[in-house]
């Protein structure tokens, strides 16, 4: 019964305005509060910044780095509220991670120019996993607010000789637009998409996880970057173009009907020539 | 996240009241087109048929009546909308146009039960020359569009509403959208000015792979100045059309400013060097960061 809950719950989330995601999930957590704990792990909410005030560095907030209400800053590693027993990060995984931060510091000024980015690591079994988190708000000029979140979960399984692992790649790219202006009234276009890959790669001084994990999510990153603007200013734009048209119709089946016209007479006159 | 405060704080459970309000609002903002998996979801996820069936129905008619809903009638070559202008109570709604009224069944979004229906004769010279040239308006600018207009008295005056809807549904390529008008005119007493209120909405939900929304609205406030009822209907279709189309191509340019400035600003194609990050030099940078800092 609860694995068709927690699908329902998913489908429900595909479905309801992803405006209202934070809502949407808490009050879907109130209704089935048995699925907290996966629903909190699964489902993609807009990234929340806090003040690391030690380290004067700003850090984003997600379910990888929460232990009940406190979260854990990659810069000081420590929890605010502070936690007596927060669970950490091991000593080995802990200096991926510092490392982890400042390589993908650098990518995020690379590519965004600005904007916060986090990155958590776990360890597992047989390897470990991470969260690379970003978020970059726009300036707010033309009058349009935009905001874009960026969530990759990698999961590493180190092979026992040490020599090469297998990398799998979830992610999620948020992009929100939102305007409000007197001859498109409020518009608000907003949203995820989510794409996963699989990868091996050897391991080694020269290749190490991070420049592996790294060249996954600038790929994996640029491909999304890609889609959403072909979905959310293409696609997106021509449903509402084919909703209602400014010319009348009979003009645009005049136009068709002209168009194939000229096309048979084009194939005529080609096929004269060719006889000739 | 649950950190933050919510209703169900220390493991509370919620009230029903609580659940059924929660429940409602999820039907309500269904996608165009997904009342029907939206409806399912809820209904695994509340586990309760009869609380479901008496606490949420009245938001199976609510939807319906916010998404303008077009249904086919018999004895009409034209749909009739369901919409709350036309709701009579207990189910049953009226059609101007074919002058009947039927009920209404909002799960299987059928008509029956028809019957003769009179409308209201003080507007009627006016709501049916609007409704002649609002149609012809309708067929030329939405490929399956639908348009009811209604005339009502009442205490304020008498009103005439028109409400145009249109709809692509294609699930089986992850896409949904609709486009909703509503316009509205006092008649007046007397020689004054008409004003005519509109509001328009859109909405476009994506999901291959993902949820994209787009939620738009605009108000929009006109004068009409006509005396006759003709005049008026071709007066009052003219201002439609010009709002319309004005809110349509701003939405085109807004499409293009989001994706010249504001997406571009917000993440590069490519660093500015013009080629995809030297990993081996950012991890080298990194660890002789950490050393040099030891």
């Amino acid at each position: 019964m609860t694995d068709q809950q927690m699908d329902c719950a998913l489908d429900l989330m595909r479905r309801l305005p992803p405006q209202q995601i934070e809502k949407n999930l808490s009050d879907l957590i109130d209704l089935v509060p048995s699925l907290c704990e996966d629903l909190l792990s699964s489902v993609d909410q807009p990234l929340k910044i806090a003040r690391d005030r030690d380290m004067g560095k700003d850090y984003l907030l997600c379910d990888y780095n929460r232990d009940g209400d406190s979260y854990r800053s990659p810069w000081s590693n420590t929890y605010d509220p502070p936690l007596e027993d927060g669970s950490m990060p091991s000593e080995r995984l802990r200096k991926l991670e510092i490392d982890a931060n400042h390589a993908f510091d650098q990518y995020r000024e690379m590519y965004f120019e600005g904007g916060v980015s986090s990155v958590y690591l776990w360890d597992l079994d047989h390897g470990f996993a991470g969260v690379i988190l970003i978020k970059k708000a726009g300036d707010g000029s033309k009058k349009i607010k935009g905001c874009w979140d960026s969530i990759h979960v990698v999961e590493v399984q180190e092979k026992t000789s040490g020599r090469s692992a297998h990398y799998k790649l979830t992610s999620t790219a948020m992009l929100w637009l939102q305007t409000n202006k007197p001859g498109s009234g409020t518009m608000n276009l907003g949203g995820s998409l989510t794409r996963q890959v699989e990868n091996d790669a050897s391991v080694s001084e020269a290749s190490p996880h991070i420049a592996n994990i790294g060249r996954m999510v600038e790929e994996m990153e640029n491909k999304i970057r890609n889609t959403l603007n072909e979905i959310y200013f293409g696609k997106t734009k021509d449903i509402v173009n084919g909703l209602r048209s400014v010319q009348p119709l009979a003009n645009q089946q005049q136009q068709d009907a002209l168009r194939q016209d000229l096309a048979l007479a084009l194939l005529r006159r080609q096929a004269k020539g060719e006889t000739n | 996240m649950k950190g933050d405060k919510m209703a169900a704080d220390n493991d509370e459970p919620i009230t029903d009241q609580e659940k059924v309000r929660i429940v409602t609002n999820f039907i309500l903002h269904s996608p165009p087109g997904e009342f029907n998996e939206v409806f399912n979801d809820v209904r695994v996820l509340l586990n309760n048929d009869s609380l479901l069936k008496e606490g949420a129905s009245s938001a199976f008619s609510q939807y319906n009546k916010d998404q303008l809903t077009p249904v086919k009638i018999q004895g009409s070559e034209y749909k009739a909308l369901i919409t709350e202008h036309n709701d009579l109570g207990g189910g049953r709604f009226f059609d101007d146009r074919s002058r009947q009224s039927f009920k209404y069944d909002h799960l299987k979004k059928e008509a029956s039960d028809y019957q003769s229906w009179t409308p209201d004769s003080t507007t009627e010279q006016w709501r049916s020359a609007i409704e002649s040239e609002l149609t012809t308006y309708t067929m030329s600018h939405y490929k399956n569009g639908v348009c009811s207009v209604f005339g009502k008295i009442h205490q304020g005056g008498s009103t005439v509403t028109a409400c145009i809807e249109d709809h692509q549904f294609q699930p089986n390529n992850y896409w949904n959208g609709r486009w909703r008008s509503q316009w509205c005119i006092t008649l007046p007493q007397g020689s004054a000015s008409i004003e005519l209120r509109g509001i328009l909405k859109v909405q476009v939900h994506y999901y291959e792979d993902g949820n994209v929304q787009l939620v738009s609205s605009k108000d929009v406030k006109e004068n009409l100045t006509s005396t006759s009822p003709a005049e008026l209907a071709k007066e009052f279709v003219r201002q439609v059309e010009t709002a319309e189309s004005e809110y349509q191509c701003a939405i085109s340019e807004n499409y293009q400013t989001m994706s010249d400035t504001t997406f571009k600003a917000l993440r590069r194609q490519l660093p500015v060097t013009r080629a995809k990050i030297d990993w081996n030099k950012i991890v080298s940078y990194s660890v002789g960061k950490e050393l040099r800092s030891q």
